[in-house]
């Protein structure tokens, strides 16, 4: 087997993921930093690169709000769920969760 | 006798500057001030929490480390960008007719990734002349014979 094909199909795979799990985490708000954490803590490790572009570019899409204030005296950039991310991780869970009972039923019948 | 890294002299402060100059440049104007800022105090964030559960400053290697995690300059910057799509186009022989094929020219080997048409895709045709002696006929490349 190509040894880059199992890894190309598993970033694949988690890419997708990855936004759902950040999108979920951001209904409270964070900062970067708190945040990567905070998904580590639960098995999931994001690198810093992939993280911060990340949540750019879904604020830039409107899906997250975000502002500049100071906590422990620094600055930090916070984020949190817009109202319309709100509501597009809503449907995609319902998305998600219909992937994982097909595939579940799929993975029953060949097994069965 | 100081033994110096071979590779990197510099203090770990300074690398954390160094590396967000580099990003700061890449990025496109609209976002650099902002986007530095974030970097800044993310960076630091990571790097003082590793100190504080080591109980020391970290050396230019530990915060390499730290940096890498972050990517290289360009691969960061670029993960900006709101599309990273690349161009990504295949050609199969199979396609082709023989009349198709045998109007085939070579061409230098050269793309524009962020190109919107197939013709913007292959870029310059000819190829530009600097290129040409490199390109040049078979009986001038160095033989072992």
């Amino acid at each position: 087997m190509n040894p880059d094909l199992f890894e190309n199909l598993r970033l694949e795979l988690r890419r997708g993921c990855v936004v759902l799990a950040v999108l979920a985490a951001l209904r409270s708000e964070q900062y970067g930093y708190t945040l990567r954490k905070a998904l580590s803590e639960r098995g999931l490790e994001i690198d810093e690169g992939t993280l911060y572009p990340l949540l750019r570019r879904l604020e830039s899409q409107g899906l997250l709000d975000s502002q500049w204030r100071e906590e422990a005296k620094r600055n930090k950039r916070f984020y949190r769920l817009s109202s319309e991310g709100r509501e597009v991780l809503g449907r995609l869970l319902t998305e998600w969760r219909a992937i994982g009972a097909s595939l579940d039923e799929i993975l029953d019948e060949t097994e069965g | 006798m100081k033994v110096h890294a071979p590779h990197d002299q510099s203090g770990p402060a300074e690398l954390v500057e160094r590396y967000l100059q580099s990003v700061r440049f890449l990025l496109p104007r609209r976002q650099r001030d902002d986007v530095h800022r974030e970097l800044s105090a993310e960076i630091r964030d990571a790097v003082e929490e590793q100190e504080a559960a080591q109980g020391r400053p970290l050396d230019a290697d530990q915060v390499t480390a730290v940096l890498q995690r972050f990517g290289h300059p360009l691969t960061l910057a670029l993960r900006y960008q709101p599309s990273r799509t690349v161009a990504a186009v295949t050609c199969c022989t199979s396609d082709l007719t023989l009349a198709e094929f045998r109007t085939l020219r070579a061409k230098m080997d050269a793309s524009v990734p962020s190109a919107a048409t197939a013709q913007g895709y292959l870029g310059r045709s000819p190829a530009p002349t600097w290129r040409a002696s490199a390109a040049g006929p078979a009986r001038r490349r160095p033989s072992t014979a």
